[in-house]
């Protein structure tokens, strides 16, 4: 054996091994430390999907397409490089051994071939993003380790093409030890350029370059090697894995089991479950979740890529304490609520889901956010005081607001509609369930008014509860009170049992994410469907038709996805199409469908005071203002609340309206 | 160690109090109960003096059967024991004070706490004549306590200025809105206060009749009246300003 | 009828003073230094009561006064000390006692007497051979008369509470909670500049200025700490004007508790006037000066 290989030999075992070693502490935290469990379903074919979807395709990438097509050539680059490397640490160790041979060989060499130089691209222009055009998502996270990977990259492709030259010319066959035979020039396109166009050396000069860049290579291999796993570039590993893991419903919150559990929410780093620690390990600090945060970009402090990053470093820091010198449990995993993760950030939450929405490894904040929630409130009784007295109206009075709960379906007095509470017996087919805000507040009442109009008009045989509809849950769910929610639901279930519902219809998107997806984990299955896509359907089966006004010439609309309507239960097009049906005059905001911003009003928000930063309202209505728009149609009450107050204190009053999407029918159909 | 005895008291939801249609009484059938404001914020004082100099939490409720709930609650939040008195037949101070001295007198106590003037009733009697049942002094109208040794401290909130007074145990103490914001009860305690178990006896005592003579809303809802012409709703307006802003 | 009075503010005995006389005659204390106002409203005698005020040292001077002047009945004004003194005075006389009541009607054994309950929900009227009575303050306004009562000084005994030092109250500190009349005002009223237009009538009622959020937040018209609403300051005074407010749910929440509520706003399909009692439809540039006029007249 020579010297290189015995060299190179130690060197990668000594790095392999702190690479399982740290993989190992990393999976023996995931698995020790937990006292939850994430409750998976098997669900191969999905799995399977995503896997493919997200990770070989890199498809959640190209939500920021220069960002995205950078990443996912970095990545197949990665790939394609990993049979390259084999082959290479093979002939490196064992001189004259090759791992690849015949067309596989071939093929192998002819990608990374052209990879590399993708890859060296990709090397430049990520320095251009990061330190020339200084793209804001990654401001913070420009240290040591960003420049020291990207310079990783960029030497171990600079040194690859050395190598390849040096084969390319024939110098390398002529070096003992050395890895190896000449390289066909069709396989290497790139090299064979480069050869090309550089001098020819000597010999000897050839000897030295070659050993230089031999060395360069190797040593950068194995620095990465063992490098990868302590730092962001973990994800390599972490990430495929936590997308083969992903839950199928993210931002979707489970019930607490109040007489078996103990712990209630997230207070330290045994309350979350194994597969939230993949979601640390995955986390890229790309950025994108924050860039995307409507607080955040609003100039609050909380920022989803920090909450995540710095769970992870707390489960690193403790699990390392915990592992080397055990102890009580209860000493070592202190709160991380408070420190580092700050109480009025986990309250600025709108649980909107853009983060969730744009991490392209699938990471869920928002339940991890909503469950360190769940500590305060459930735990300590501590909530802003709005909070509070949200809760106790939702307890009080089955709604947030302090109303007689009897005066639940006035807006509906003179309307002629079947009420359950009146008419216990009445047949119906579809159950209106009309939620708090469109019963009580009276800007919201036209949107119930507007729907029972276009119900009877399209001949629905419909009813609504009545003053036995209570608050779903949600905001007190949102707010972190599951014990209240948890109360308001299974009442709500008993409701809906005793009068028989099937199918509903709801044109509130926080009932509907409720009743659709969040209702089933407490013994009903129900059919849930918006008011948007219901009266899509009533349109587009012709019981409705829907007249453009003379008016509307002058009027330009925009769509605001709530997001629960949208990113939560993706009806981007339903809305829109209803919106289309009639509008001539169409933009969309800059930032929409999956994309879209929050108004501001989800997770209990509605009832909360913005104080930090500026109002997310004000900044949708800017958008909505960009695009001079005059009517901004919605599809929740919540939205309705927020715009309709950002219209007027923006000073936007004369210029704009903010109207649902049943309202506008609701004026077309006479 | 500080023994705290916290008075407290049940109420009708009065938002959800409406007249009967024919009689113009109220309506308190089906209205819920619930612990009334103030005693709210006497319990989380009482919890929070002992949290703070260490003791025990004994609420009393001079109420009836459905009493229970309410005394729940204030186990939730933090109560250690609970006395239920049934009998309590509608306001009268003057028996109300006279059964809960007597439990007072049996139990040991330093420090008694109960709200300046409750949610329904308004009377805001209740301290005076407790304290004068027991003959002990009374700290009325407390913004906040503070306690070193044996004797308390209190800053009591008046009409024109505020006074810092002071007496030695037993005392009685009474307390305003502001001198806290009550706890949400973590869960863990909402549960265990579940399963705490609740003393209950009857009142002995009765009391002297006052004759209601009628009992009925002054209004119901919003009377709506909305003058278009400008110079007509002035002149009836005028009219209710002075009545409201004497 | 003979009865006694007490408050310690010389203004509301007279108001009780005022009151009762038609229906006995009546003997009036309050605190020391202020008898003298008390000495021109027709009571019988009235007593300056020095000493250092509290619970018990009142109540039991009210107490042996009582018995030993042989009266039928003592009425205390509805204040802090008020309260406590007669509550504690009941006691001690082993007789029934109604709180805040509006009206008193001295009967053959009996009392007539009118109150609030249920939080000002219902109106009670009842009959009792109650001794001790609190009144509402301002039953009626108090009137002066011609001749002049003596006053006799009386000393306070010792009381069992220490008083450690008296601080004044901060005057910034709005107290919306507890204002009887809010003048509270909306993005109606335009400008900051604007609210100078309002203030007559704010003065004109004795109210609080109050307002809704864009007033206290978003425009920072006025501080936050007058912010009434789900967000701001919950309030349940007599009397709530709404001055250039729509009345959203998130105002309305903060109050709801009014006893009267009346509206300005131009727009007649205002949210605002479905939670009014009374309501004027009008520019509130207009309809101020007019009804700031009418008041004064
Ligand atoms: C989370 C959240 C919390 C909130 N919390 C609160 C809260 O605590 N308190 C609160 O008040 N709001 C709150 N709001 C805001 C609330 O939704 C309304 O936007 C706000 O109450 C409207 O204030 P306004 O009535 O002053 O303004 P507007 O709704 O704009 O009403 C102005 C009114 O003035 C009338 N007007 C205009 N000019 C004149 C004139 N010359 N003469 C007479 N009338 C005139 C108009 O007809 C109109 O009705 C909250 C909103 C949100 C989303
Ligand atoms: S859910 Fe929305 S508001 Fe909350 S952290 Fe994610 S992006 Fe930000
Ligand atoms: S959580 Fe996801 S989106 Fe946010 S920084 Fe980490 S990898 Fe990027």
């Amino acid at each position: 054996m020579y010297v290189f290989s015995i060299i190179v030999l130690i060197g990668l075992l000594l790095s392999a091994g702190f690479f399982l070693y740290t993989i190992y502490r990393l999976l023996w935290n995931a698995v020790k430390i937990p006292e939850k469990k994430p409750g998976l379903k098997l669900q191969l074919g999905r799995r399977i999907y995503l896997v493919i979807r997200n990770v070989f395709l890199q498809a959640k990438l190209f939500k920021d397409l220069g960002g995205g097509i950078m990443h996912a050539l970095m990545f197949w680059a990665f790939i394609a490089f990993a049979s390259y490397s084999s082959d290479f640490f093979v002939s490196a160790i064992f001189p004259g051994t090759n791992l690849l041979s015949g067309t596989f060989e071939q093929v192998a060499f002819f990608t990374v071939d052209i990879f590399a130089i993708i890859a060296l691209l990709d090397v430049v222009y990520a320095f251009i993003r990061r330190w020339g055009i200084k793209i804001k998502r990654y401001q913070g996270y420009n240290g040591f380790e960003a420049w020291f990977i990207l310079s990783l990259v960029g030497i171990l492709m600079a040194t690859y093409y050395v190598l390849s030259v040096l084969r390319l010319d024939g110098v390398s066959a002529n070096i003992p030890g050395s890895i190896g035979e000449n390289l066909a020039a069709a396989n290497t396109p790139v090299s064979y350029a480069l050869a090309s166009v550089l001098p020819k050396v000597s010999a000897t000069t050839g000897y030295y370059i070659y050993w230089t860049a031999f060395t360069i290579h190797a040593a950068d291999f194995i620095i990465f090697l063992a490098y990868i796993p302590t730092s962001k570039h973990l994800h390599l590993f972490a990430a495929p894995f936590n997308v083969l893991f992903a839950k199928e419903d993210q931002a979707i919150l489970k019930p607490i089991d109040f007489e078996k559990e103990t712990r209630f929410g997230a207070t330290d780093i045994r309350d979350f479950d194994w597969k939230d620690y993949f979601d640390f390990y995955a986390c890229t600090e790309c950025g994108r979740c924050t860039a995307n945060c409507p607080a955040n970009l609003t100039g609050k402090t909380l920022s989803p890529r920090d909450i995540i990053w710095d769970i992870r470093e707390v489960v690193v820091a403790q699990g390392t304490e915990y592992r080397t010198r055990g102890g009580d449990r209860d000493q070592v995993f202190k709160t991380v609520i408070g420190e580092p993760i700050l109480e009025k950030d986990l309250w600025s939450c709108t649980t909107c889901m853009a983060c969730v929405e744009q991490c392209p490894v699938m990471i869920d904040h928002v339940s991890k956010i909503v469950d360190m929630r769940r500590s305060l409130v459930l735990n300590q009784g501590k909530a802003p005081r709005e909070v509070i007295d949200l809760t106790r109206n939702i307890e009080q009075y089955g709604s947030p607001y302090t109303i007689d709960p009897s005066t639940r379906a006035d807006w509906a007095a003179g309307l002629d509609v079947v009420d359950l509470s009146k008419t216990p017996d009445a047949q119906y087919d579809v159950l209106y369930w009309v939620g708090c805000v469109a019963s009580f507040d009276k800007r919201n009442q036209e949107i119930a008014k507007s729907v029972t109009k276009i119900l009877k008009k399209a001949g629905v045989n419909f009813a609504i509860l009545g003053s036995q509809e209570k608050c779903t849950g949600d905001p007190a769910r949102r707010t972190g009170n599951e014990y209240l929610a948890d109360m308001m639901i299974k009442g709500n279930v008993e409701t809906l049992k005793a009068n028989r519902v099937q199918k509903v219809i709801t044109s509130c998107a926080h009932c509907f994410n409720s009743l659709k997806n969040e209702y089933k984990d407490f013994g009903i299955e129900l059919e849930v469907h918006h008011h948007t896509e219901f009266i899509n359907r009533l349109i587009s089966d012709k019981k409705l038709s829907v007249k453009s006004l003379d008016s509307d010439t002058l009027e330009k609309y925009t769509y605001h996805d709530p997001c629960y309507v949208g990113r939560y239960n993706k009806l981007y097009e339903e809305p829109r199409d209803v919106v289309k049906s009639f509008a001539a005059n169409y933009e969309e905001m800059e930032m929409n469908k999956s994309k879209s911003l929050c108004c501001g009003a989800g997770g209990g928000r509605l009832w909360m005071e913005e104080k930090e930063g500026t109002l997310i309202s004000h900044k949708r209505i800017e958008q909505a203002d960009k695009v001079n728009a005059t009517t901004v149609v919605t599809a929740c009450p919540y939205c309705m609340t927020m715009l309709d107050d950002a219209r007027k204190t923006t000073g936007r009053e004369d210029k704009m309206k903010i109207q649902d999407v049943s309202e506008l029918i609701a004026g077309r159909i006479d | 160690m500080v023994d705290i005895i916290v008075l407290i008291k049940q109420m009708p939801d009065l938002e959800q109090v409406k007249p009967d249609p024919t009689t113009g009484e109220p309506q308190l059938k089906n209205v819920p109960l619930k612990l009334e404001n103030l005693s709210e914020n006497s319990v989380e004082e009482a919890v929070r003096l002992k949290e703070k100099y260490g003791g025990k939490v004994t609420a009393i409720i001079f109420g009836n059967e459905q009493s229970s709930a309410i005394l729940k609650k204030a186990y939730a939040m933090g109560a250690d024991e609970g006395h239920i008195i049934t009998g309590f037949k509608g306001n009268n101070p003057s028996l109300t004070a006279k059964v809960l001295g007597e439990k007072i007198r049996a139990l040991k106590h330093d420090i008694v706490i109960l709200g300046n003037q409750s949610a329904d009733s308004i009377s805001g009697l209740l301290a005076g004549k407790i304290a004068n049942h027991l003959g002990i002094p009374l700290l009325g109208n407390a913004n906040s306590i503070e306690v070193s040794g044996s004797t308390v401290k209190v800053k009591r909130a008046l009409e024109e200025n505020n006074q810092i007074i002071q007496a030695d145990f037993p005392v009685v103490i009474s307390v305003t809105q502001e001198i806290n914001e009550p706890r949400l009860p973590p869960v863990m305690q909402i549960m265990q206060a579940g399963r705490k178990p609740i003393n209950t006896e009857a009142a002995t005592l009765t009391g002297r009749e006052v004759k209601v003579l009628s009992n009925k809303a002054p209004k119901s809802e919003r009377k709506k009246m909305v003058f278009e012409d400008v110079d007509k709703g002035i002149a009836e307006i005028v009219k209710v300003i002075r009545e409201e802003s004497r | 009828m003979k009865a006694l009075v007490f408050s310690e503010f010389p203004e509301m005995a007279a108001q009780m003073v005022t009151y009762l006389k038609k229906q006995g005659e009546v003997d009036a204390a309050t605190a020391g230094s202020k008898a003298d106002a008390l000495s021109h409203y027709g009571a019988g005698k009235v007593y300056s009561l020095n000493g250092q005020m509290q619970f018990d040292n009142v109540s039991s001077w009210l107490v042996e006064t009582y018995k030993a002047g042989g009266y039928d009945y003592l009425f205390v004004a509805s204040t802090i000390l008020g309260r406590e003194v007669a509550g504690a005075a009941s006691q001690a006389l082993g007789a029934g006692i109604i709180p805040e009541i509006t009206e008193f009607q001295a009967g053959q054994s009996n009392a007539h007497t009118k109150r609030y309950f249920l939080g000002g929900k219902t109106v009670l009227e009842e009959e009792s051979d109650s001794k001790v009575f609190t009144f509402a303050p301002g039953i009626m306004d108090a009137e002066k008369v011609d001749s002049q009562s003596p006053v006799t000084p009386a000393e306070l005994k010792q009381s069992a509470v220490t008083v450690v030092s008296v601080e004044e109250k901060q005057s910034s500190g709005v107290n919306l909670e507890k204002a009887k009349v809010i003048v509270s005002i909306g993005r109606g009223v335009g400008k900051k500049e604007n609210i100078a237009q309002v203030e007559p009538l704010v003065k004109a009622v004795n109210g609080e200025l109050a307002g809704s959020r864009p007033v206290c937040l978003d425009y920072q018209w006025l501080s936050d700490e007058r912010q009434v609403g789900i967000s701001g300051k919950k309030v349940r005074p007599n009397l709530y004007i709404a001055v250039g407010i729509s009345g959203q749910i998130q105002h309305i929440a903060g109050m709801r508790g009014s006893k009267v509520v009346i509206a300005l706003n131009k727009d007649k399909s205002a949210p605002i006037f479905d939670e009014s009692d009374y309501g004027i439809v009008g520019d509130l540039f207009q309809v101020i000066p007019k009804l700031v006029k009418a008041l004064g007249a």
